[in-house]
């Protein structure tokens, strides 16, 4: 890649003195989140833009029926795909480029959300089977990064998420082996399940003091930041990614190498995850509640099929 | 004493200029009422089709017995100028259901389908891969990605293939039509697949590719196929799973039906403006032309150059796709003009007995 | 026809617009002049054009393919591509939103033109003409619909992208001209006719649309 974002000493200097007396350029406080804003399509089902401060996500799913896995007669399937295009930023080359540094990151991104969301058991697969065997959903959640400014994984677990509780599969019945689909003005689609909302929250690491200090001694005043931007994200010296439910279950941690971090220091950081989960939770949330009363009128709501459930 | 210096006016020959400069080249074949081709501007190159003997159902040329082998179905070579393509058709089955369900408007409720709002999409097509040989291997680019997929495109939306086509009738290994009973719940079709090769390129080779493929359709045959046995596995975790041997058969065929009057040809012609400014010699023959010139199928790097181009299909009075793109300003009445040469070109090229083979 | 345009929503590139009309949604993003990637892609007397599309679900094939071809064969004719020698000029487009049936790409590539050239205004490409697309079906019964829905495109028999050149706030030349399906010769020129008022239209939304944000980024000098 010939192309590359450079930071100047003075600017690099500047930043982390900053920091080191608690001040970010953005005027967060450290372990404050950018405010996200989200926005669902309201004529079609399972669109998501997602933005959080200047980075910006949309996130597409969408279904259809195939044939499952042979050793897996009875789950659907559920695939993530990240793909990063020149859009976001020209620092990211287009078309295939292994090996380089750009499509390491992107390798990173798609496992860390595959595990955050799929692995951890966020969409129901069973509940995707049709017949046993020869029929099922295949789910597909294709995310488009639109803006680059730090901090893709967070962001994405949101538009993911946020994405599948706003997708609504076609109703449909069983007529021996045949699948007989209704279109939406027919039957109201439904909902796919969700079993829980995993979120992703990336710590950054700073060392305001030398390598020495941080490997031998006992003083664990490294900085720790939360939803880092761009320039903070490109002066790092080690992350942290947690996935955590509202239920304050941890799902996933991932912590590369990097910084030596304190354990105990790490159990502050789950457990300001913890507090920040529930928030966010209910943000998204509102969305989609807001989204499904639009999408209502008066006399459907007499004839719905579907029982209305929390998710 | 001083050298001047002077300026010495470079002389290439006409194949080096063509390459550093075909603009410039171009204007002076232009100036004199010539293409650097050497043809007319409204002529073609000559086409002959032929068939290229290697399909499956097609009598081989020592003892005029069917192949009965192979997985070619249908075949072409189509030659024009020094430009030669292949051909080939070849098929494989697949089971509807995954492809339909998703198309939701098959599998409505009969009754509550409302033929205003849900049509069916009829229409099929030939999946194409185009290679153009330039003396190596390697990937295709992105001419032959885009032309294979234009093509698609084109037989697709002019409705040459429709779907019922390729849907197979299951019947016993001889003659006769199976009963309902024995009938799989499932059904079958063919998915066409083209492979056309380019050799000796020159010029835009889209015209030819299309010829090519449409001449290979026109002599498709499909095999009838036969359920040869029924097996029912358990699968994993006891899942039944049904599935079924299908046999094409070596000598049963018919012919792959196509909507004969959507069959067309496709020509394509360079636009080219007449700069007054490119000295001339005054003594040689002018040409009378208010300044836009159209070039029947462009040849040669010189002719490449232009830009402006127009492709149409025509079967002599119906288009069926078009492009047009370029910075010269197509207007309507070029487009009239290239209209009528490329109705005139197709009547010739389908009806002239080339097509019948 | 309801076109909303966001005019430059991403900051890491030189140029950038979304464009929406219907159910059909595109983002692009321009960058450029830079230095090219590829020794291969400098051109001795132009800048190189590297288009890239990427769809609103799945992976890239070569129906994208062919759109960036399509676009690659328009561009030309309107961006001044011999200011920049040896340069390349990086065109992303992430359509957002299809709005039409999966076998169609028309409603998506008057999107990809218009938001493109949205960007390189914003971009500050030299450009040689300004330019606008628009697409019209014909049904079974020969009507012409300009815009048309999803539901239009699968009834239609053939449907077609125009784009005109625009001088003096008037249509000018027809640039490209992208038809598929089958059709009369009388049936394309009333299709150019109709693409050309419906253009001449819509282009006033779109000057306007650019001039306010012109307006706004040079309010320091007023």
């Amino acid at each position: 890649m010939v192309r590359d974002y450079d930071i100047s000493n003075n600017e690099k200097q500047f930043v982390l003195a900053a920091l080191e007396q608690n001040i970010r350029l953005d005027g967060r406080k450290l372990l404050q989140m950018r405010d996200v804003h989200i926005s669902v399509s309201r004529d079609e089902y399972g669109y998501a833009e997602v933005s959080l401060g200047k980075t910006k996500v949309a996130c597409r799913v969408t279904a259809e029926i195939t044939k499952p896995y042979e050793d897996r007669p009875f789950d659907g399937i559920f695939q993530i795909s990240t793909d990063i295009s020149p859009i976001c930023s020209p620092f990211f080359e287009s078309g295939l480029t292994t090996g380089s540094k750009q499509s390491n990151d992107e390798i990173l991104i798609s496992r860390l959300i595959e595990k955050a969301v799929r692995r951890s058991g966020a969409l129901d697969l069973e509940s995707l089977c049709i017949i046993a065997g020869s029929k099922c959903w295949a789910v597909r959640a294709d995310l488009q990064f639109l803006n680059y400014d730090g901090n893709f994984i967070d962001i994405s677990s949101i538009a993911v998420m946020v994405a599948l509780l706003h997708f609504r599969k076609p109703d449909m019945e069983i007529d021996g082996n045949n699948v007989i689909l209704f279109d939406e003005d027919q039957r109201n689609p439904v909902p796919l399940s969700i079993l829980h909302i995993p979120l992703c929250f990336t710590f950054q690491f700073y060392n305001p003091n030398d390598d020495e200090e941080n490997i031998k001694g006992n003083l664990n005043n490294e900085l720790i930041l939360l939803d880092a931007n761009l320039l903070e994200e490109r002066l790092s010296l080690g992350s942290m990614t947690l996935t955590i439910n509202k239920n304050k279950e941890l799902c996933q941690m991932v912590k590369c190498g990097g910084l030596n971090i304190d354990a105990s220091m790490i159990m502050n950081c789950c457990q300001h995850a913890s507090n920040l989960v529930d928030d966010l939770t209910r943000k998204i949330n509102d969305v989609i509640k807001k989204d499904s009363e639009l999408r209502k009128n008066p006399v459907e709501k007499e004839l719905q099929v579907v029982n209305q459930r929390e998710t | 004493m001083s050298e001047t210096a002077s300026l010495k006016p470079n002389k290439f020959p006409p194949d080096v200029l063509a390459r550093i400069a075909p603009d410039v080249l171009l204007q002076k074949y232009l100036q004199i009422g010539l293409r650097p081709s050497l043809r007319k501007f409204d002529e073609f190159r000559p086409v002959a089709i032929s068939r290229a003997g290697v399909g499956r159902y097609e009598a081989s040329e020592q003892n005029g017995d069917i192949n009965g082998v192979g997985s070619v179905l249908g075949s072409s070579i189509v030659k024009s100028g020094k430009t030669t393509a292949i051909c080939l058709i070849s098929g494989a089955i697949v089971e509807d259901d995954h492809e339909l369900i998703n198309d939701y408007r098959t599998k409505l409720e009969k009754d509550i389908i409302d033929s205003e709002t849900h049509t069916d999409s009829k229409n099929a097509s030939v999946y194409t891969e185009v290679e153009i040989s330039r003396g190596g291997s390697g990937p295709p680019n992105e001419e032959e990605i885009a032309i294979s997929h234009r093509l698609y495109e084109t037989i697709y939306h002019s409705g040459l293939i429709d779907r019922d086509a390729l849907k197979i009738q299951l019947g016993y290994k001889g003659s006769e039509q199976l009963e309902q009973d024995f009938l799989p719940h499932t059904s079958y079709s063919f998915v066409l697949y083209a492979t056309i090769q380019v050799f000796s390129r020159a010029g835009p080779v889209y015209d030819l590719c299309y010829g090519a493929l449409v001449s290979a359709l026109r002599q498709t045959r499909l095999p009838a196929v036969y359920i040869a046995e029924k097996r029912t596995e358990v699968g994993v975790r006891r899942v039944r799973i049904e599935e079924y041997d299908l046999v094409c058969e070596a000598e049963k065929n018919e012919p792959l039906r196509l909507n004969e009057n959507k069959l067309a040809w496709s020509s394509t012609f360079g636009l080219v403006e007449l700069d007054r400014d490119v000295p001339h010699d005054e003594d040689k023959m002018e040409i009378d032309t208010e300044g836009k010139i159209l070039l029947a199928e462009l040849e040669g790097e010189a002719e490449e150059d232009i830009n402006t181009r127009i492709t149409v299909s025509s079967n002599g009075s119906t288009l069926s796709g078009l492009s047009v793109y370029g910075a010269a300003g197509v207007t309507k009445d070029d487009l009239r003009k290239a209209f009528d040469l490329a109705s005139r070109h197709s009547q010739y090229v389908l009806n002239s007995g080339g097509m019948e083979m | 026809m309801s076109i909303i345009v966001d005019n430059d929503p991403l900051d890491q590139v030189d140029g950038s617009a979304s464009f929406e009309f219907g159910a059909t949604k595109v983002m692009s993003s321009v960058t450029g002049p830079i230095e090219s990637a590829r020794p291969r892609n400098e051109l001795p007397t132009k800048a190189y054009l590297d288009i890239n599309i990427r769809p609103s679900s799945g992976v890239p094939s070569t129906r994208e393919t062919l759109l960036e071809h399509k676009l690659g064969q328009l561009l030309p004719a309107v961006i001044n591509l011999d200011q920049y020698p040896r340069q390349t000029i990086q065109i992303a487009v992430q359509v957002l939103k299809n709005g039409e049936p999966k076998d169609y790409t028309a409603r998506q590539l008057v999107a990809i033109i218009n938001s493109v050239f949205v960007a390189l205004i914003n971009s500050g490409i030299s450009l040689k003409s300004s330019f606008m697309a628009t697409c019209c079906s014909i049904n079974t019964k020969g009507e012409i619909k300009t815009s048309p829905t999803s539901s239009d495109l699968a009834n239609s028999v053939s449907h077609f992208v125009v784009v005109y050149s625009i001088k003096d706030q008037q249509v000018d030349n027809l640039l490209f001209c992208d038809g598929l399906g089958t059709f009369k010769q009388k049936q394309l020129f009333d299709v150019l006719d109709h693409a050309a008022s419906e253009i001449h239209l819509s282009f006033q939304h779109i000057r306007q649309v650019i001039s306010s944000h012109v307006s706004h980024n040079y309010i320091w000098k007023a």
